[in-house]
């Protein structure tokens, strides 16, 4: 049913988009310092999306870091770098990987969760309930799961760091023979804050992003079965593209800065 | 409730976890960075520093001590580096170690290495600058590596010639090589310079035996060698000597000078040697003198045979017979 709309009206609807993400953004900032805080409800939110997604990352971030390790090693063994494996390894895991593909993954699973959670509370009118009830629908449900996106993230995603580096350290230690304690000494001296501190600030960016993105779906979520699938779907699909959208913006600023 | 609590429980640890996690991954980052730990600040000045960086390493004899902080242009040809070193290397690094500017490996990062002078210096102290040397670049290096390429391939081709001089030549050093004949000469050589480095090892043994045996034994040689008194004696025979020939040259000098005289014919010799006058007068009166003691023969046989001298030669006769018979007596007894 889209297929006949212009490019001026993909255009349109971009900015439209993109307007109406903003201004909940907006209403977000003005609700969460605005009682009632809904803690009880943050804190079930936090472990929802983080410890209920630590397997997901921590298995994910494991084979990132084995898999990296083992595509490498031919390359940098050809170029008698061995020995520089801890230190590539760490830096792009750190400064790169390891953000990027756990947002992406917390993307898949806690944006699309929310979107279809609030599609359907939209659907079945739940919000609308809440709404005549008196209770500030808003706060209870998007403030709550932003927050907790955007905390549990970063969390998540030194986790996954850790599991990864330990993953390299594995094949290193079985393939090349070098022992955990260098593995980490040259890692540690091959970072540096310049390396840690932006990843760990986009990572808050990343978990804002896909809490809000998965949060916008759901609350403005069309009507019917098919409404709260698009919503999933559509939040998945956004909260991604602003991950690497995110992830441009802290590369571009973190060059500025170091 | 029950199981809200136990959510509330777990999800405490994940955040406490992920907590100190961060705060372990940034002491590990700051720790490699000396952020923790009390430091000291020196500083260096160098005419290039070859891409040194902040945050770049400071090494002490190879061991990581500090970081560079700041790099500050001074003026058109010196470069201040300032370094912060950990307050413990304070005892360690004395005023006249060396700053150098390196790098970790062949393509690693810029670094500093301060390495320990003669050991003669103050400990160093917070502020202070210590001297530099400037290291060989790398485009340096690779100039000077260009023209050793150069010499090498020279030396190369200069190597091929005489391994096919030797291959195809027939020098003592072919032969060497390659000559069967000449190998088995060799070795019979060796075999035999072997024997007699034998045989001369028993010789010098033998030598040494009999050296030994003269000075144990009280023989002549020995004493001739060892004896002090007889050394006295040599001595003394050897000034006799030289007495003996001083006089005997002063003598034959005398005798030179008579001959020189007679040579000369002064002197009655002399003149009977050079004169020869004098000798023809000599020869004609020795004639005389012969032809008067045939007279006088001739005379003494007249007397014997006068009666008045007859009776006087007779006993002369008798006396010398009866002298004979007693000489024959004696000879048979």
């Amino acid at each position: 049913m889209n297929q006949n709309r212009s490019i001026g009206e993909l255009i349109r609807d971009f900015l439209s988009e993109t307007g109406q993400l903003a201004y909940f953004a907006g209403r977000f900032f003005r609700e969460v310092v605005r009682p009632p805080y809904e803690f009880r409800e943050f804190l079930r939110q936090c472990y929802q999306m983080g410890n209920r997604s630590l397997v997901l990352v921590l298995v994910t971030g494991f084979i990132i870091g084995l898999v990296l390790t083992l595509q490498s090693r031919p390359t940098l063994i050809e170029f008698g770098a061995e020995s520089w494996m801890p230190n590539m390894v760490g830096i792009s895991i750190v400064r790169e990987i390891g953000p990027v593909i756990i947002a992406l993954i917390c993307a898949g699973r806690i944006a699309s969760g929310i979107g279809a959670e609030l599609g359907s509370m939209r659907v079945t009118e739940q919000i609308d309930a809440m709404e005549v009830s008196g209770t500030n629908p808003f706060n209870y449900l998007v403030v709550t799961r932003v927050l907790a996106t955007t905390l549990m993230i970063p969390l998540l995603v030194i986790f996954g760091d850790m599991i990864a580096l330990y993953g390299s350290a594995l094949v290193e230690y079985f393939k090349g023979g070098m022992s955990f304690q260098l593995y980490f000494n040259k890692v540690s001296d091959a970072l540096a804050y310049a390396d840690f501190i932006p990843a760990t600030i986009k990572s808050f960016f990343f978990g804002f992003m896909i809490g809000l993105v998965g949060c916008y779906k759901g609350y403005y979520c069309q009507k019917g079965t098919a409404g709260v699938g698009k919503a999933a779907n559509t939040a998945v699909v956004n909260a991604s593209l602003l991950v690497f959208f995110v992830d441009f913006m802290a590369v571009f600023i973190s060059d500025i800065f170091y | 409730m029950g199981k809200s609590t136990s959510q509330y429980v777990k999800l405490g640890v994940f955040v406490i976890l992920g907590s100190l996690l961060i705060l372990v991954m940034a002491y590990m980052i700051g720790n490699e960075q000396n952020i923790f730990r009390s430091t000291f600040r020196i500083t260096a000045v160098f005419s290039n520093v070859n891409g040194l960086q902040k945050g770049n390493n400071v090494r002490y004899s190879g061991i990581s001590v500090g970081v560079v902080k700041d790099i500050v242009m001074e003026n058109d040809t010196s470069i201040r580096v300032y370094m912060r070193i950990e307050e413990s290397m304070l005892d360690h690094i004395k005023d006249d170690a060396v700053a150098m500017v390196g790098s970790d490996g062949l393509v690693g990062s810029m670094l500093i290495n301060i390495l320990p002078g003669k050991g003669e210096g103050n400990p160093i102290t917070d502020g202070d600058e210590i001297p530099t040397f400037s290291r060989i670049n790398t485009q340096d290096m690779l100039t000077t590596l260009n023209v050793t390429n150069e010499n090498a391939a020279l030396l190369t081709a200069d190597l091929l010639e005489v391994t096919q001089a030797l291959r195809n030549g027939s020098g003592i050093l072919s032969q060497l090589l390659y000559d069967s004949t000449m190998a088995k000469d060799l070795q019979q050589s060796f075999h035999n310079l072997r024997i007699s480095t034998v045989q001369s090892r028993q010789a010098v043994n033998r030598l040494n035996e009999m050296i030994q045996q003269w000075q144990l034994e009280q023989s002549t040689l020995n004493l001739l060698m060892n004896d002090p008194e007889f050394s006295d004696q040599i001595r003394g025979v050897a000034s006799n000597l030289d007495s003996s020939g001083r006089e005997i040259r002063e003598m034959t000098g005398r005798l030179n000078e008579l001959v020189g005289d007679l040579q000369a014919g002064e002197g009655t010799l002399g003149l009977l040697l050079k004169d020869s006058i004098m000798a023809e007068e000599i020869r004609h009166g020795l004639k005389h003198l012969d032809s008067g003691l045939v007279k006088f023969d001739e005379n003494m046989e007249a007397l014997q045979h006068n009666w008045l001298t007859r009776g006087y030669f007779k006993k002369l006769e008798r006396e010398q017979e009866k002298q004979e018979k007693k000489d024959k007596k004696n000879k048979k007894d």
